[in-house]
């Protein structure tokens, strides 16, 4: 059996970037598509009526729906701290939106019955929005299934002023677009000697000679322009419509950052509830297996050559993480890898225009991303080192390296063996294979699929229990004589997270905490009637504040601490 | 037939015209001056600033007036749903207006900053106005279109007018924002304790206080001199404490910079305070960003801010640099600016004004690659025609002795007393929020004609394309080659650097009709013939730009004998053929 290494497209993200096509393609009819999906969390939404909340966000170019699911019980349902789930920006990454709703899913039918998911439900709020880029989605539930990233606006991504009119095509008609070589003594590929499915470049230190040219997607040269594929139907990808780091004019990048009606509707509903304290995002952006560190540097270079630190208006946006944060990130690296017992993961996509980059570098919150599944890690093959395609140990390749492995014996059926093809107008061999379209993305059905979904599961819940949560503690009223008073608490934030990131602080996104002294007709002598809190770090630690007041004997006081969140804690002190 | 409209003084109370008006007074005879509309057809006085209803009114006049020269319309809804109106200007009669190579105008991005909304008002009644009076502006009407947006911000606009301001607020917009963080939005705003309209300032008498009277005009608050006793103390602008929580004046309507808004560079507010949550956050962005990206013919624009004297260019953020190619295009129109415009600079946001992420005329320019300068209009040196006066005088200012000599103390609300309810006994007054940002009612006229010169000018100077000639030659065996010279007569190019190299516009198509095209090429040298063949729809060559003030060959080789046309045709350059 054999696959393909198929060309780079220097667009994509490093872990698609060698594999064109990718995916999974378990059992057909096993991912949702938008109307399973919507009919899913309708479903949910109405067996559920008083825990969970059905919205709409945005309708894509394609006339499909972004929803949003609440779910969670109570009256302070929608002012106590909220946990978001977000799935499915990048439009191949169909395992996100799947866990998305099967989660949502679980919890909802474990309320009532499982003491904890109860407790759960009745305390916090957790919003699923699975799939953010549906028509992109699209492209890995129809007839032919393939990678497509853009949602329906219509693009012109060669500049030839015609949209999308040169697609993959399905040309062996497997209903998979996988990848095309043509075997070309000028070419610059070889077929790996350890692994004959999989390209790479010849190596001319080591005396090979190239023997293939890599044409891409499968499909043909639909408008005559000498191209294959260079306009395939699929305008934004969402995962790269936000504004960190957006690429202006990248292909698939959109017209302008937030020119999506699914990003924008993302960003509204966000700045609609500013109760959501931390994001969970599936998809090919990761910080759980390699935390964000914090790395200063300085920032841009004007075109003078001086250079300002970065995080500032001189030198623009922020690199790396604020040091403040970093801890929390880490532990909740750790947290991940525990309760997933997983170990080791493939590299983060760059972060470019991507959800996840968005909501913790202009956002302000606490931000985690993961994959949800990759290929696990196979036996390893020794005879591999030192041979040509790999440097020693540092194998730039291994990752397909094994996955190869990894599918040969547990799912042949994401490796399409080259096999010949017709492709008008070349007149040499070509030949069509490689790795089925998410193979790399989206785990085959049954164990893989399930314990996935059971792991992921159990994350999502440790991180709804990791909110921030703020109580007034050792709240005191010492008489100083004569009417006046000296009133001491301690801001305390009971959950895990900080209530707010270092960076929301700086952004005042998340809300700080909130403090607010009632002296109920007496008058404050010191200390502030209303003040802003920085961030107060989890775990029980506080922030102790003091007043001096005046106030007759018997009298009460309200303090009140507070953001959208953490709660709001209130506390009534009678001065004796 | 020509119906007379008149536009009264009153119209800033358009609902209200008095009955007087309803018949209209006999015409005065006159002379009109240099330069000015002999009959202009609609009366609209140049000394004034109008509101939302009245600058949609003088649209509405002028189409009436000309209509086959303006047309009013809305590009979209602002955030309390007025509509953003756009005059178009040019001669319907001669061509599809969203065809021909676009000026595009907007001004009053910033609330306060009013007076661009006047200008943009002024340049289309004066071009409707001037148009079969003088055959430059019919030969520019002809060929050419100007877009006026005349503010892009009216919910703020509106809020400037009609409530109590002064000449810096509101700056943002008003989609409420919780400025200070507290959760609560607008919760604290200004207020006009004196019920004048302005928003003046605030002062407390104080032994200790660090300012005195100015003994040549005792508006003026000066410093106290070390060891000198004080007056004095200054508490900022006229408001009380609405939510008391302490602070005075700390969050207002809204709470961002719409300049700050646009999808090119934009940065949150830890590098760009007043971006707002993301790129596009505001209706008015978007507006105006789907109206220019859905019109290609769009290759100039100016967007009207005040003040400074200033004739802007981007980048506004050092992560830029512009194309050389495209630099001397902006300095060849800026340099003319600054003589147009007395007391104005030619300079660039980034290195000589202050950074700026995400601003509009970046967006224009880097997202469309159009050519786009921003006027601060309004500069200290119109006080006295004369540059950096101030902080000559210890004891006077410019404006306050430009106000006693010329306005008459108009511009300033006197100091008198008022019972502050945190502050105590306090005085108010100050200059009004017409004064120090927008020109005087006598300068509006003269600043309006002159910025509206300036952009009248890159107009013209957008790109004109032409077929300057055709040559023929027999190769035998029935074939010809055709060779055309393309020509492109004005500064600015097809295509700046900035949209040849991120391919945002389509290139400019030069077609040969008339037998049948074997082959066409670009000639990269026409002295000895070397060419660059186009093997796809060779009849039809793709020119990625045609520069400024220069000309390019093509030639085709063709089976007939002719008669053959050669059209060019630009989507900011226009079209033209020639046959032979």
């Amino acid at each position: 059996m054999r696959a393909v290494l198929a060309p780079m497209r220097a667009s994509c993200p490093r872990w698609t970037l060698a594999f064109v096509v990718l995916l999974a393609a378990p059992a057909t009819g096993q991912w949702r598509d938008a109307r399973a999906l919507g009919a899913g969390l309708a479903g949910l939404a109405q067996a559920n009526a008083a825990r969970a909340t059905l919205v709409t966000i945005a309708t894509s170019p394609g006339g499909r729906a972004v929803q949003a699911l609440r779910i969670g019980g109570g009256a302070d349902v929608t002012t106590r701290p909220a946990l978001l789930v977000v799935a499915n920006a990048y439009g191949p990454h169909l395992v996100g939106s799947e866990i998305a709703l099967t989660t949502a899913q679980r919890l909802l039918q474990g309320y009532g019955r499982d003491s904890a998911i109860t407790r759960l439900l009745n305390s916090t709020t957790i919003w699923f929005i699975p799939r953010l880029n549906p028509d992109a989605a699209e492209g890995m539930l129809g007839a032919v299934k393939w990678e497509r990233v853009g949602n329906g606006t219509a693009s012109d991504d060669d500049h030839d002023q015609l949209t999308d009119e040169d697609g993959p095509d399905d040309l062996d008609g497997n209903g998979l677009i996988t990848s095309m070589r043509v075997a070309d003594p000028n070419g610059e590929w070889v077929a790996d000697s350890l692994e004959p499915g999989l390209m790479r470049r010849a190596d001319a230190s080591k005396g090979e000679v190239g023997r293939f040219r890599l044409l891409g997607l499968e499909g043909k040269d639909d408008d005559g322009d000498g191209k294959y594929n260079e306009d395939a139907i699929g305008g934004t990808d969402i995962n790269r419509n936000f504004a960190y780091n957006y690429l202006h004019h990248g292909t698939n990048a959109g017209a302008w950052s937030f020119a999506a009606t699914e990003t924008r509707g993302f960003a509204d509903f966000l700045i609609a509830h500013p109760e959501i304290a931390a994001v969970y995002v599936l998809g090919p952006q990761d910080n759980l297996m390699a935390p964000w560190t914090n790395r200063p540097s300085m920032g841009i270079a004007d075109p003078q050559g001086n250079r300002s630190p970065e995080g500032t208006s001189a030198g623009g946006q922020l690199n790396s993480i604020l040091r403040a944060d970093e801890a929390t990130f880490a532990d909740a690296a750790r947290r991940f890898q525990k309760t997933t017992g997983l170990s080791k993961g493939p590299a983060s996509a760059p972060l470019a225009g991507d959800v996840l980059s968005f909501l913790y570098y202009d956002f302000g919150r606490w931000a985690f991303g993961s994959r949800g599944w990759w290929v696990p890690e196979a036996p390893r093959d020794s005879a591999a080192r030192g041979r040509p395609g790999t440097t020693g140990g540092n194998d730039p390749l291994s990752e397909e390296r094994n996955a190869f492995h990894w599918f040969r014996a547990n799912e042949p059926d994401a490796l399409v063996p080259w096999h010949a093809v017709t492709l008008a107008g070349e007149s040499r061999a070509v030949e069509a294979g490689g790795f089925a379209p998410g193979a790399m993305l989206n785990p085959p059905t049954g164990a893989q699929l399930d314990s996935t979904l059971a792991r992921q599961e159990r994350f999502i819940v440790e991180l709804a229990g990791m909110l921030p949560r703020v109580a007034l503690r050792d709240v005191k009223a010492e008489a100083l004589g004569d009417g006046v008073w000296r009133i001491s608490a301690s801001v305390a934030n009971e959950g895990v997270l900080p209530t707010a990131t270092a960076l929301g602080a700086r952004l005042r996104n998340p809300r700080g905490v909130r403090v607010d002294l009632d002296a109920k007709g007496g008058e404050i002598l010191s200390g502030q009637k209303v003040q802003l809190l920085q961030p107060i770090p989890g775990g029980g630690r506080s922030t102790r504040l003091e007043w001096t007041l005046t106030g007759a004997r018997g009298a009460t006081v309200e303090l009140r601490a507070g953001s959208p969140v953490t709660g709001t804690s209130l506390q009534t002190i009678s001065l004796r | 037939m020509r119906t007379r409209l008149l536009l009264l003084a009153a119209l800033a109370s358009v609902s209200a015209v008095p009955a007087a008006a309803q018949s209209a007074p006999a015409a005065l005879g006159n002379l009109a001056a240099a330069g000015s509309p002999r009959d202009p057809q609609v009366q609209v006085m140049w000394d004034r600033f109008y509101d939302h209803a009245a600058i949609g009114e003088i649209g509405r006049r002028l189409q009436a007036a000309h209509p086959n020269t303006c047309r009013l319309s809305s590009i979209g809804k602002s955030h309390e749903g007025r509509d953003i109106w756009l005059i178009t200007v040019s001669d319907f009669t001669k061509g599809d207006p969203d065809k021909k190579p676009a000026m595009y105008i907007d001004g009053n991005i910033h609330s306060n900053e009013i007076q661009g909304t006047e200008f943009a008002l002024y340049t289309a009644w004066y071009l409707c106005e001037m148009q079969g009076q003088n055959p430059w502006i019919d030969s520019l009407l002809a060929t050419r279109t100007m877009y006026l947006v005349p503010t892009i911000n009216p919910d703020g606009r509106e809020d400037y007018l009609k409530q109590p301001n002064n000449a810096s607020s509101p700056r943002t917009g008003k989609v409420p924002r919780d400025t200070d963080g507290d959760g609560l939005a607008d919760e604290d705003s200004y207020d006009d304790l004196d019920h004048d309209g302005n928003i003046t300032q605030m002062r407390r008498r104080n032994p200790n206080g660090r300012y005195i009277e100015s003994p040549e005009d005792a508006r003026i608050l000066i410093p106290a001199l070390p060891g000198q006793r004080g007056q004095w103390d200054l508490l900022g602008s006229e408001g009380i404490d609405n939510d008391g929580d302490g602070l005075v004046n700390e969050d207002g309507v809204g709470g961002y910079d719409p300049n700050r808004n646009w999808p090119w560079r934009w940065q949150p507010s830890y590098v760009q305070g007043g971006s707002d949550f993301y790129p596009t956050s505001l209706p008015e962005t978007r507006a105006v960003v789907d109206f220019v990206s859905r019109h290609p013919n769009i290759a100039g624009a100016q967007s009207y801010h005040n003040n400074g004297g200033m004739i802007l260019r981007g980048p506004g953020s050092p992560q830029d640099e512009y194309r050389p190619q495209d630099v001397q295009v902006f300095d060849q129109l800026g340099r003319v600016g600054e003589r147009i415009l007395p007391g104005y600079r030619y300079i660039v946001v980034w290195k000589d004004l202050y950074i700026v992420w995400g601003g509009e005329l970046d967006w224009f320019y880097g997202n469309r690659g159009i050519v786009t300068f921003s006027n601060e209009l309004w500069t200290d040196f119109k006080y006295f025609e004369k540059a950096n006066e101030r902080g000559s005088n210890r004891y006077d200012r410019p404006e306050y002795e430009f106000d006693r000599l010329l306005l008459f103390g108009d511009a300033f609300v006197p100091w008198k007393p008022f019972k502050h309810p945190q502050y105590g006994d306090i005085e108010v007054g100050g200059f009004k929020k017409t004064f120090g940002r927008a020109e005087p009612g006598f300068l509006v006229q003269a600043e309006a004609h002159r910025n509206m010169a300036f952009t009248v000018f890159q107009m013209y100077q957008l790109p004109k394309v032409g077929v300057d000639s055709i040559g023929v030659r027999s190769l035998g065996n029935g074939l010809t080659e055709v060779t055309a010279i393309v020509t492109n007569e004005r500064i600015v190019p097809t295509h700046t650097q900035q949209d040849v190299e991120n391919r945002i516009t389509r290139p400019d198509y030069v077609t040969l009709t008339g037998g049948t095209v074997i082959s066409g090429y670009r000639v990269t040298n026409t002295l000895n013939g070397q060419s660059v063949e186009q093997p796809r729809n060779p009849a039809r060559l793709e020119i990625s730009n045609i520069s400024g003030n220069s000309n390019l060959t093509v030639k085709w080789v063709v089976r007939g004998s002719g008669p053959f046309t050669v059209t060019v045709d630009s989507e900011k350059g226009g079209t033209a053929s020639l046959r032979k």
